[in-house]
């Protein structure tokens, strides 16, 4: 539980570190998406009685690691959980205070909500067609950044998150249409659900325990975890028979590894996810770690090598395998378009001696994201987010020269960031 | 606990050193931001120390003493505000 200033600088660069925790995220959801589809295709037929042991599963393998993280090891001299490399946030196993503990709770409820369709869809035979479309979650969190006043997406980056979303849809294309019932459960509750338990999450790991320490993403996993289920379970304990029970009790030991296996990927997806959500507006976040959809295809292709069967019917429909590289085509573009287009800068704001305290209206300035006053031979410092240079030059430099008292402005434009 | 004192710290890099220069400068543990920039300045860094004291032994033992800065501009902070 080390806060920022008690902690030396990351050896990567701050965009870097970003990019590598969304796209983590995705790879590592890949590999638990891949358990889950192995399970059910070869061992179990029960979604609901799958899920129900994974999910409870899975917060007894968290509580595990989380233990086994808070295991404090020597490094340069100074003592650091294990855990440390997974977030820096983290000190050891412990209750949130109360704020973030209360986003988690309401966060963990919805998100229980939209497992218990997720799982509700998979023991669907058509289900292939219908679950991409939970991608499209990311223009309801588009639109949530565009209504939260600091973070408006710009043209770039809604270019390249329309991209990646059409792109995953593409990449999910199947022979056959789609029944429409089942749609609207993944457009309306599944979706809503999800995109509410973002915007939770996220302000759940922007909240300070105190100066310089944020709340850690692997308790955050935690207690997220807890809720979820309780509230899962509740959804599913009506569909669930005595049968149901019986069946659980005979396929849990053959299923034992493969759900542990799934567990440990979900708990660093969802890791990765959390902290990505901690430095980034939640529309990329979510395009970055949907490349999952995309790296589904090899997996699908290599597993059914070792598998046959195990991972799902593969087509042999030349036109789908068209539509598919268009869709990772366009994810592919969307993804290094937008990790191209980061320009951060710094501003340094002169004022005349009488202007007063201008620090307000500086950091009002739409895309400042940090505004110190200072003493010394530069009397304010802004740090600026954009996502091209003229976009910097337009819509926040000139309205920080329009602020009454500014005398000079000068510009740095940030080559590396590191924190 | 106290409030801590921030600082940012602007400073001229000699050409060429700019990489020798950021290594040395990520060892100080004090420093919770380091920027590599182009204009006026080459490197500015945030700084987090608990007295003025230890700002003063930051800069003057640790900062001046990395060969290939050429000058440096300290801004102690007064009021931030960030999102």
């Amino acid at each position: 539980m080390s806060s920022r200033n008690q902690r030396p600088v990351g050896k990567r660069s701050a965009t870097s570190v970003f990019y590598l925790l969304a796209i983590g995220s995705g790879v590592m959801r890949t590999a638990s998406v891949s358990f889950d589809i192995v399970a059910l295709n070869t061992m179990i037929s029960d979604s609901i009685a799958f899920g129900f042991m994974a999910q409870w599963l899975a917060l007894g393998v968290t509580v595990v690691l989380i233990a086994f993280l808070s295991i404090p090891r020597k490094h340069n001299g100074r003592k650091r959980p294990i855990g440390y490399s997974l977030d820096p946030d983290f000190g050891r196993f412990r209750l949130l205070p109360r704020r973030p503990m209360k986003y988690l709770i309401a966060g963990g409820l919805l998100a229980g909500g939209s497992t218990f369709f997720y799982y509700l869809l998979a023991g669907q035979t058509d289900a292939s067609t219908i679950l991409p479309y939970g991608q499209l979650v990311i223009i309801y969190l588009l639109l949530g950044d565009l209504l939260a006043e600091k973070d408006i997406p710009t043209i770039i980056e809604v270019q390249c998150i329309v991209s990646i979303t059409l792109g995953v849809l593409l990449v999910g294309v199947t022979p056959g249409g789609f029944d429409i019932p089942s749609l609207l459960i993944v457009l309306g509750p599944m979706n809503i659900f999800s995109a509410m338990y973002t915007y939770l999450q996220r302000r759940a790991k922007r909240m300070e325990i105190r100066p310089g320490l944020r709340v850690d993403s692997l308790n955050m996993r935690l207690w997220t975890l807890l809720f979820m289920n309780i509230s899962m379970s509740l959804m599913m304990l009506p569909l669930m028979t005595p049968a149901t029970w019986t069946l659980m009790l005979q396929t849990f030991m053959p299923l034992f590894w493969v759900l542990l296996g799934s567990a440990l990927a979900t708990f660093l997806a969802m890791v990765m996810y959390v902290r990505a959500l901690g430095s980034g507006s939640m529309a990329v976040v979510n395009s970055f770690a949907s490349v999952s959809v995309v790296l589904g295809i090899p997996v699908t292709l290599l597993g059914n090598l070792i598998l046959p069967g195990a991972f799902g019917a593969i087509t042999s429909d030349v036109f789908l395998w068209a539509l598919k590289l268009f869709g990772v085509t366009l994810v592919v573009v969307g993804v290094l378009a937008l990790q191209a287009a980061d320009v951060r800068s710094i501003v340094l704001v002169n004022v005349n001696p009488r202007a007063g305290s201008v620090l307000g209206a500086l950091f009002d300035v739409k895309g400042v994201e940090t505004a110190a006053a200072l003493a010394g031979k530069h009397d304010y410092l802004l740090r600026v987010k954009g996502r091209s240079l003229t976009k910097t030059r337009s819509a926040v430099l000139k309205k920080i020269q329009k602020v009454p008292g500014v005398v000079s402005v000068r510009t740095l434009i940030v080559l590396a960031d590191y924190r | 606990m106290t409030q801590l004192i921030m600082a940012y710290i602007l400073m001229d890099i000699e050409i060429g050193r700019a990489d020798e220069v950021l290594q040395e400068l990520r060892k100080i543990e004090e420093a919770t931001k380091i920027s590599v920039t182009t204009g006026e300045y080459d490197i500015i860094i945030l700084l987090e120390v608990p007295t003025l004291e230890d700002l003063y032994d930051i800069t003057v033992k640790r900062i001046h003493m990395i060969p290939g800065i050429k000058e440096t501009t300290t801004a102690v902070v007064e009021k931030i505000i960030t999102t």
